[in-house]
């Protein structure tokens, strides 16, 4: 059986490769690797009988370059609720969540150019998209200074309140 | 120069010096109720030269005001323009109402809500209102331009208050009622709303609303409500595809839509709503039995175009939070936050 640190070392390996997917299969366990394929498709660690391995590599997995993101922690207390939408991980970048449910709109209008690529410079008050409901336009702040890492919501799609939208690296 | 018209939280005053004398000479003028008013009087009270009076009373002629003169009386006003100026709109104000206690009124500008976002971006107090008689960039939905040539009511409305966000799509559900409420007090005419927030006269469209928020954590920080409304306008200002869907209340009604008192009701309607909304209380629930008996949209076969596609089937319901409910001809029942229900025509 694998130790932690080699199922570790195994997987800043596949990170450093263009390989999506690694399987180790022995008589005492099976460890599966993935990496997403497309935006959107969550990256799979599957283990069997190392459960405390996998919590291990998801949580890596969640910290490392992959476009994979923990769920937002959103508190339903009363308090704190400017942090709610706005949630740090590890590595320094925050993941603009959406605080309403309605349409993202990545641009102002169909035929506009989107209001961020990934990439792009933002300072806290760059728009970086509109979320809307019922013809009530919220236009969403990067609340940062930053990059735009990863996009996380398709133009036109339902958001709920609380999905993650954007990740923006601090800098 | 006075100081007491400058909003005290306002950073740059939202009106000029100049067009803070104008509503000055203009509210002289509604206090003397149909008198004379001397220039010579209004020199000294406003601490400005008698030239500088004339030149704001042929300003107050160029935009519709009108006077007579009689020697050694001074003025008299005789006409009132159908134009939003703040002490045009204030005595028609509720006591209590704060909003419309601020006008930005313009001739001619790209989008009042452009206007009041800049506006404010610069401090501009709660309730602040930016008019245009003309827009030439008045903004729709998505980026779509709204036809807004002169005799129109274009206005915008700014709030500042920390509405939960759950609630203020309301805002636009509740502006577009109090319109409904305003425009059917003022011409006697039955107005429609078709959901979520347009207003039809007789199947065609007579009022749009949008409203652009900015929100800070999960309460709002500014709206700024948009409301264009086909008041005064002819049939023969529309262009033809605009036409089959759009309607003008004065030809419905054969005399003028008062702006100033629609934007009055609509104004005195809507404060005492948003402060609740800004308690964190909702209030589309106590208008939703009205507003549910005037949507046409309720209980018809509908085509709505939504971002995710077409949804067609028929309108059941609206609940509390303003959601429209289509039951498809499967059978599905589709919950809708964003679409445009199409016209007959199949147009927006």
């Amino acid at each position: 059986m694998l130790k932690i640190g080699e199922i570790r070392e195994l997987i800043r390996l596949l990170d450093e490769t263009h390989l999506v997917e690694l399987r180790i299969e022995t008589d005492d366990m099976k460890l599966l690797l993935r990496k997403p394929s497309f935006a959107g498709e969550e990256g799979a660690v599957v283990t069997d009988g190392v459960t405390h391995a996998k919590r291990l590599t998801e949580s890596y997995a969640a910290s490392s370059r992959t476009d994979v993101f923990p769920a937002p922690t959103v508190s339903s207390a009363g308090g704190a609720s400017a942090l709610q939408d706005v949630v740090k991980d590890e590595d320094n970048a925050v993941v603009i969540n959406s605080p309403m449910v309605g349409t993202f709109y990545r641009a102002s209008a169909p035929d506009a150019p989107p209001f961020v690529e990934i990439g792009s410079r933002v300072t806290d008050k760059t728009v970086v998209c509109i979320v809307e409901a019922m013809k009530l336009m919220n236009e969403i702040e990067a609340e940062v200074q930053g990059e735009v890492v990863a996009i996380l919501a398709e133009n036109g799609q339902l958001v709920e309140y609380g999905q993650p939208l954007f990740k923006i690296k601090q800098v | 120069m006075e100081q007491r018209n400058i909003h005290p939280t306002t950073r740059i005053p939202v009106r000029s010096e100049s067009e803070q004398i104008r509503d000055q000479i203009i509210q002289f003028f509604l206090q003397a109720n149909g008198g004379f008013v001397s220039t010579r009087d209004l020199s000294v009270r406003l601490g400005i030269s008698r030239t500088a009076v004339w030149k704001h009373i042929q300003l107050l002629e160029s935009i519709g005001f009108s006077f007579t003169v009689q020697p050694r009386l001074g003025h008299r006003l005789e006409i009132v323009p159908n134009i939003i100026l703040l002490p045009l709109l204030e005595r028609h104000l509720s006591a209590t109402c704060q909003l419309g206690r601020e006008v930005k009124w313009l001739s001619e500008v790209d989008s009042t809500n452009a206007v009041a976002t800049r506006l404010a971006a610069l401090g501009a107090p709660h309730g602040t209102v930016v008019v245009a008689a003309r827009q030439t960039a008045g903004r729709g939905r998505r980026g779509r331009t709204w036809f807004s040539p002169v005799g129109g009511l274009w206005v915008s409305v700014l709030l500042r208050r920390p509405i939960p966000l759950q609630h203020a799509a309301e805002l636009t559900l509740l502006s577009s009622f109090a319109m409904r409420r305003a425009l059917m007090a003022e011409t006697n005419l039955h107005i429609d709303v078709k959901w979520p927030n347009d207003l039809l006269y007789n199947g065609k469209k007579v009022c749009g609303i949008l409203a652009e928020i900015r929100s800070e954590g999960e309460s709002l920080a500014t709206a700024v409500l948009g409301m264009g409304v086909n008041t005064n306008l002819l049939a023969t200002d529309f262009p033809t595809d605009l036409l089959k869907n759009a309607a003008t209340l004065s030809t419905a009604r054969n005399q003028p839509v008062s702006h100033q008192k629609v934007l009055a009701q609509v104004l005195s309607q809507l404060d005492p709503w948003v402060e609740q909304l800004s308690t964190g209380q909702s209030v589309f629930p106590q208008i939703a039995k009205e507003w549910r008996q005037s949507c046409i949209t309720l209980g018809q076969s509908v085509r709505v175009n939504t971002p995710a596609g077409l949804v067609t089937g028929q309108a059941i319901a609206v609940d509390d939070g303003g959601i429209l409910y289509v039951r498809t001809q499967s059978g599905l029942m589709q919950k809708i936050h964003t679409g445009d229900v199409l016209f007959e025509e199949g147009q927006e």
